[in-house]
């Protein structure tokens, strides 16, 4: 199947810095485009996150002090407020996973824009949320 | 509305010279509410430009030829009003579509993506070699050759344009190939589907399409690449492919194999 695949590009290059961005480059009247670059833009900062937490996981080895200075740190209003977006990232991408999957299985193929706004108003609900009882409670 | 004149942005591009190209702004006459914006353009070779290189033939939406990019977004200019997409004092611009090689100025090379749905065993084309010949006014002795198109699909590869994947992976098979792919699928007619499942569950099929749908938006003939597409990952997750095509489903998706 390679063959047809390099039948399509018709000899097309495209270089390794435009296959990593391309998913950047603005399409703003299609709201599928902005589905797909926030899907992915929160799935590299999930990853981000999971990264730094085994990081700071790996802090317990320094002892009960360091790991204590530690959370005190985590409980200051800048990480709790980043605490708040985490929650929007993972709330939106799971969201918008499910949205994927169920476009997939043929599930509201006719309205995938309004299947995105739905993802976007949920997500930003249930975010409002966590951000109320992290902050303000 | 009387005649006004009009700025055209077109983007030109001297044959193999990528690194000589640029816009250049032509200006016409125009009737806003009477003409195509295909009009434009040929008035602006006929008149300004005899050097504009574009592409067209039948003028009214059948033949998908004339693809180009208006004001950033794939349309048929042949079926495009100048009073829908301009605003009376701005430049339109023009440019040719996206992913895809640039013969000159608007002009696109659409080889490479035909060549590969007429690789499909496609039972939806309609062979036009008769009409080929009557229109030439032969007696159907002179070599005219035939030309076959998937029936539905317009093959003005507006989709492959709008498509952001096919903008990263120049081997995506892209949204023309796999609706044409789809199509056979849903209603083999007897064609060898073993063959499309291979082709579109592949590392450059359809799990590359990451719904974004700009396909279907910008599609002339409403054929719904994405909606196509999901409809073939559906059927590799379940395995609901046409009696025909279960010898050759791929291994987990569920297809009886005997």
């Amino acid at each position: 199947m390679d063959d047809i695949s390099r039948q399509v590009a018709g000899g097309r290059q495209i270089g390794l810095f435009r296959r990593a961005t391309y998913w950047l480059e603005p399409r703003w009247r299609d709201p599928g485009w902005l589905a797909f670059a926030m899907n992915r833009l929160t799935g590299v900062i999930v990853l981000g996150y999971l990264v730094a937490h085994m990081v700071v996981l790996s802090q317990l080895a320094a002892g009960p002090s360091g790991w204590d200075s530690l959370l005190a740190t985590f409980g200051s209003q800048p990480f709790l407020v980043g605490d708040t977006l985490l929650i929007g990232a993972v709330t939106f991408h799971a969201l918008s996973g499910a949205r994927v999957i169920m476009l997939t299985f043929g599930i509201g193929t006719r309205h995938s824009g309004a299947l995105f706004g739905l993802v976007l108003l949920v997500s930003a609900g249930l975010t409002a949320m966590a951000g109320w009882a992290i902050l303000f409670r | 509305m009387p005649e006004t004149r009009i700025r055209l942005r077109i983007w030109r591009q001297p044959a193999g010279a990528r690194e000589r190209a640029g816009f250049e702004t032509l200006e016409v006459t125009t009737d806003p509410q009477r003409d195509m914006v295909l009009d434009l353009i040929e008035r602006a070779w006929a008149e300004v430009d005899r050097t504009l290189v574009f592409r067209h033939a039948c003028h009214h939406a059948s033949c998908g030829t004339c693809a180009v990019l208006v004001d950033g977004r794939e349309r048929l200019p042949c079926v495009t009003s100048v009073q829908s997409v301009w605003d009376g004092h701005s430049p339109l611009t023009l440019k040719p579509l996206r992913n895809a090689t640039v013969v000159a100025d608007l002009a696109i090379e659409p080889a490479a993506v035909l060549a590969a749905m007429a690789a499909l065993p496609l039972p939806y084309v309609r062979t036009v070699e008769r009409e080929v010949r009557e229109c030439s006014g032969g007696d159907g002795d002179g070599d005219v050759g035939t030309a076959e198109r998937f029936e539905d699909c317009l093959e003005c590869l507006a989709c492959v344009s709008a498509c952001t994947v096919a903008g990263g992976d120049p081997d995506y098979l892209g949204p023309a190939v796999l609706a044409a792919a789809q199509r056979i699928v849903e209603e083999p007619r007897g064609q060898d589907v073993g063959r499309v499942i291979d082709m579109v569950d592949s590392e450059h099929g359809v799990w590359q399409c990451r719904a974004i749908w700009a396909c279907s938006a910008v599609c002339p003939s409403n054929v719904d690449p994405a909606a196509r597409i999901m409809d073939l990952r559906r059927r590799l997750l379940t395995g609901d492919w046409p009696a025909a095509a279960t010898t050759h489903a791929p291994a987990g998706s569920g297809a009886s194999h005997g």
